[in-house]
């Protein structure tokens, strides 16, 4: 079971990787800019929301973030501006999903360190001892779910 | 004693016993008593300023201020005032004839107002010990009730009531005890029991004051017997009838909700 999901984290990420090959743009944001994140909560309870409200005030009060929400994960193309970051907090799964367009290593140091920020913040809100709603922080490189999902935001245009 | 007056004693003596149970069962019976705790008179609409204070196994607190519109007890609208990190945070529940609810949520943040699901009724709300359906109205008719005894509690006298739901799983616990004192129709204390039939909860009302004629519970707590988290519940400013507008009792409001809050 372990070495199955091992080897669809390995296709999924591979093609991701192959995927977004000939997009180098994506994801690139000059250091002093705001990172554009949207958060989508496909949540219902009282908990688990007032959790995200938690979570994207705690983002927006370090001031380097632009947030905007969906409550579905889109289907359709975006026609807009892609994000630089997606954070996916789903309803069936107790985990939370950070969306890159591609694998830590293959991203801008700008988006790195942007990312890491999610990251901190994200552990610290749904891993943390207080929080409402306990969940587990994953990010491309570490789960299926978000993997497959940066393939399928970045072939719409959303990252 | 001849035969015929022996059995017209015995049968004299078992009426007088038929008699005496049935004066007592009549003088009031569990669903009665529930009865008369919903019957209670309600103001036409309120508004209040609450303070909640959580605190866990370690001793640590935090303290959430809200202020929240009513209107009788079918609609409630509530947004937080503190801490800042769910400041503009509004909720917004609408009772149904059929004991469902219609629940709301504005999260200022993200800019949603988002609908919730019905099951949250039984989740804690906003991080407290009380669940919704602690605190809104249950179904009386999904309840079997048996007065277990009565007491005098703090000088006032109570009738403690075993309330056991036809279906557990939908109320959340097993079946709940509560203290109800028999002059203003109030809970001054209630036990609630998990699935296990173990002891979950304690939540005691210890005030209860009239404003205006209408009795409400103005400080209580709830504690978790077996996470050790407690949550108080203080009302500190009450008042009634004063025209809350329907408006205030939409979802679009919501997010308008922190700017509807009087100045202090």
């Amino acid at each position: 079971m372990k070495l199955q999901r091992t080897l669809l984290i390995t296709v999924a990420l591979l093609a991701l990787t192959l995927g977004n090959v000939g997009v180098g743009a994506l994801g690139e944001m000059a250091p002093s800019e705001q990172v554009s994140l949207l958060v989508i909560d496909e949540t219902e309870g009282i908990q688990s929301s007032l959790q995200i409200e938690l979570f994207a005030r705690a983002l927006v009060d370090t001031g380097k973030f632009r947030i905007q929400a969906l409550m579905d994960i889109p289907v359709e193309k975006n026609m807009a501006e892609a994000y630089n970051i997606v954070v996916i907090i789903p309803s069936m799964v107790d985990q939370v999903w950070i969306v890159t367009p591609d694998v830590p290593s293959q991203l801008t140091p700008a988006l790195v360190q942007a990312l890491h920020m999610v990251k901190s913040i994200t552990d610290k809100m749904y891993e943390g001892e207080r929080t409402l709603d306990p969940r587990a922080v994953v990010g491309v490189a570490e789960d299926l779910f978000p993997a497959v999902y940066s393939g399928f935001l970045v072939r719409n245009g959303w990252l | 004693m001849k035969n015929g007056q022996r059995l017209m004693w015995i049968m004299t003596l078992i009426g007088m016993i038929a008699l005496s149970v049935t004066a007592l069962a009549g003088d009031i019976t569990g669903r009665q008593i529930i009865d008369n705790v919903n019957n209670a008179p309600v103001a036409d609409d309120a508004r209040l300023l609450m303070t909640m204070t959580l605190i866990n196994s370690q001793g640590q607190s935090i303290d959430r201020q809200m202020w929240s519109w009513k209107q009788g007890t079918a609609k409630t609208a509530l947004v937080f005032l503190a801490p800042d990190d769910i400041k503009g945070t509004a909720f917004l529940t609408i009772e149904l004839p059929d004991y469902s609810s219609d629940m709301w949520l504005y999260l200022p943040s993200l800019g949603l107002t988002k609908h919730i699901a019905a099951d949250s009724k039984t989740q804690n709300f906003m991080g407290s010990d009380f669940t919704y359906d602690d605190m809104g109205h249950r179904d009386m008719d999904d309840y079997d009730y048996e007065i277990l005894r009565e007491e005098t509690c703090d000088g006032n006298h109570v009738y403690v009531l075993k309330a056991t739901p036809h279906e557990p799983q939908e109320g959340g616990y097993s079946h709940m005890i509560s203290w109800i004192r028999d002059d203003i129709w109030k809970p001054v204390k209630v036990e609630y029991y998990d699935f296990s039939g173990v002891l979950e909860k304690i939540q005691t009302n210890s005030k209860i004051e009239e404003t205006d004629g209408y009795w409400a519970v103005t400080d209580m707590d709830m504690e978790n017997v077996q996470t050790n988290h407690k949550t108080i519940v203080t009302m500190t400013k009450i008042e009634v009838n004063i025209g809350v507008p329907a408006v205030v009792f939409t979802s679009d409001r919501l997010p308008k909700l922190l700017s509807l809050v009087p100045q202090q």
